[in-house]
């Protein structure tokens, strides 16, 4: 979760795991009440938050990080964001077998748009428009069904 | 910076970073591959952001209107939207055409999709365009029995990576069809204009191309059973037929042999001026998966309407001059329907009845392929919620202006069509500027010596913010 945290504010990918380490270096120096896992990680996430923000000189780039949280706050209402990457898991399953194949080469097995594109007989830039696509239609499927389960809740 | 395209990225972010987690994968190793979400490039976000928040638009109409269990029925493949293929279903055909090997040589390597125009080819020109690398589809275009035999078959026989190759026109062997059969990933086959008949040898050798998902067998002579012979095709997705000159075919018999190639979901016929019986249209009943009919140049009447399967969604009509209003209330009783087009011009005294059709219709796309629709039919589109594409075909008199100014007023459109004579200029083109979800203008030319300058087709470009293609 912190990862995608930090993620969603701008880290630098190859920042990310230092950030967290130090979160939990931070965390472990607090004396902390259990007051569930929920607290928990939004007392993660304001360390987090706080520690990027320290790497932010400029206000515009700090108000960049205050706007990314707004989002995170927005898109998942559970804090965690878990309910949202079980929505993503069921619209992955729901899509064709050759969009689910283009994800899976693309994000799971490494494949460039030019090697994806041999397999599928298309261009790089088609591709690359067809990943735009898939994504903006995994997106609209998570809203859908998390609007569903709160309308169903 | 404006605070959406902040929160916008940072939503792009998010849904990189659940792929991450989901696929496990490192999220610098995403990036790197440029997987991950757009990059931000000063001035060109904005654009590039409206160009996503027209295509989450598209997505969230669409899930507004099909649940999940259709999704996972494959109705909606993000990979490919239905609305933004082009007319012809076999090919997009390419206007890269050559005739001599110094012309293949000069060709971009990006190049992947070639026509020689083969009675005028040199020697050594399909050799040529054969030795190139990426070479995905090939058309061969005009030629007698002496022009056929110049062909290199052999060479082109071992060229087994194409997944597209056309012939058309040009005698073709039905033993050369048979070579074909252990081609991967041929997808694609034209052998259109008296290329082929369609007798029982031939349609046996085709039969055996087990990859083909696209045939294209129009103007040939066909027998039922060789058209039989087609159902053992397992993946045959699409085919196009049509009426060869001076024959008349048992329109019946073929297409209950048509209905035997239970894979169809698209069928393309071309006629000879002559009535649909529709007898032949019942028999098509038997395709549970049909969803797209074109039928031109035929002559239909009420009785035919009403004799169309009811699984179609898209529709595409020859002259209405032999329907009634009657026949077309009737249509618009599908709702299954999305997608309309007219071959030719509306007749005025049906004006009203299509305009209620159009109106009754949960139609995603509406063509009027030749000429413009009226004023009234164009009120009906504006006020689609749904209606993703508009295609307009304008004779050689007619200017684009009217076109460009009425799809303005079609706020959910996301592809113009426009088939005309003359080139628009960047004033005219630039009224849709303003449109919003606009992501795609296609302008094809009728006029072959209508052919704008790069200075002129970059100006047309620059003149709105949508894509701008010409063919």
């Amino acid at each position: 979760m912190l990862r995608r945290y930090l993620y969603v504010l701008g880290a630098r990918p190859d920042r990310i795991d230092d950030l967290v380490q130090d979160t939990f270096v931070v965390a472990l120096q607090k004396t902390l009440e259990d007051r569930g896992a929920a607290a928990a990680g939004a007392f993660l996430r304001g360390v987090a938050k706080h520690l990027l923000l320290r790497e932010r000189r400029s206000a515009a780039a700090r108000r960049e990080v205050e706007l990314a949280d707004q989002v995170w706050h927005e898109q998942c209402a559970d804090g965690s964001g878990d309910q949202r990457l079980a929505a993503l898991r069921h619209c992955v399953g729901l899509l064709p077998e050759r969009s689910q194949q283009v994800l899976r080469r693309c994000y799971a097995e490494g494949a460039g748009r030019q090697a994806l594109g041999g397999e599928l007989g298309m261009t790089p830039d088609g591709i690359k428009t067809a990943l735009r696509r898939l994504r903006a239609a995994l997106r609209s499927c998570i809203e859908q069904r998390l609007r569903r389960e709160v309308a169903e809740s | 910076m404006k605070d959406e395209p902040v929160r916008d990225l940072a939503r792009e972010r998010l849904l990189s970073a659940e792929l991450a987690e989901l696929f496990d994968t490192d999220l610098a190793q995403l990036e790197a591959r440029g997987a991950g979400p757009q990059r931000r490039h000063g001035p060109w976000l904005a654009a590039a952001l409206l160009c996503l928040g027209a295509t989450v638009a598209f997505g969230v109409a669409w899930l507004r209107r099909h649940d999940d269990a259709a999704a996972a029925q494959g109705k909606f493949d993000p990979l490919d939207p239905w609305w933004e293929q082009e007319r012809h279903p076999t090919f997009r055909v390419p206007e890269v055409v050559v005739t001599t090997p110094e012309q293949v040589a000069a060709l971009p390597a990006a190049v992947a999709r070639i026509t020689v125009s083969t009675r005028e080819a040199q020697d050594g020109t399909i050799e040529a365009v054969l030795r190139r690398s990426g070479l995905r589809q090939l058309l061969l275009v005009h030629g007698d029995a002496q022009v056929a035999a110049r062909v290199p078959w052999p060479s082109l026989a071992a060229q087994s990576s194409l997944h597209s190759l056309g012939c058309y026109a040009l005698p073709v062997a039905a033993d050369w069809l048979r070579s074909l059969q252990p081609w991967p990933e041929l997808r694609s086959l034209a052998l259109p204009n008296g290329s082929i008949r369609l007798d029982a040898a031939t349609a046996t050798a085709l039969a055996g191309i087990r990859t083909l998902r696209h045939l294209d067998l129009a103007y040939d002579e066909l027998e039922p059973e060789g058209l039989l012979r087609l159902a053992a095709l397992p993946e045959l997705d699409t085919l196009v037929l049509g009426v060869p000159p001076r024959q008349q075919p048992d329109l019946r018999a073929n297409f209950a042999a048509v209905a035997q190639i239970r894979s169809l979901r698209a069928l393309f016929c071309d006629g000879d001026f002559e009535p649909m019986p529709a007898e032949a249209l019942r028999e098509l009943h038997r395709l549970e998966r049909l969803v797209a009919l074109q039928l031109t140049n035929f002559q239909v009447d009420d009785e035919a309407l009403e004799a169309l399967p009811r699984t179609l969604e898209h529709l595409a009509l020859p002259t209405l001059a032999g329907v009634t209003a009657r026949g077309l209330a009737g249509l618009a009783e599908r709702s299954a329907l999305r997608s309309l087009a007219c071959h030719l011009p509306i007749p005025a005294e049906l004006d009203a009845a299509v305009a209620a059709t159009v109106a009754k219709l949960p139609l995603e796309c509406f063509e009027c392929r030749s000429g413009m629709p009226s004023a009234r039919l164009w009120a009906e589109l504006a006020g689609s919620p749904v209606l993703r594409r508009v295609g307009v075909g304008l004779g050689r008199d007619e200017l684009p202006t009217a076109v460009f100014e009425r799809a303005l007023g079609c706020r959910s459109l996301v592809v113009l069509w426009v088939s005309l004579a003359t080139l628009p200029t960047p004033q005219q083109l630039g009224v849709l500027r303003e449109h919003p979800a606009l992501r795609r203008i296609v302008l094809r030319r009728t006029a072959p010596d209508v052919v704008p300058t790069a200075a002129e087709l970059a100006a047309l470009r620059a003149s709105v913010r949508a894509e701008v293609e010409f063919l």
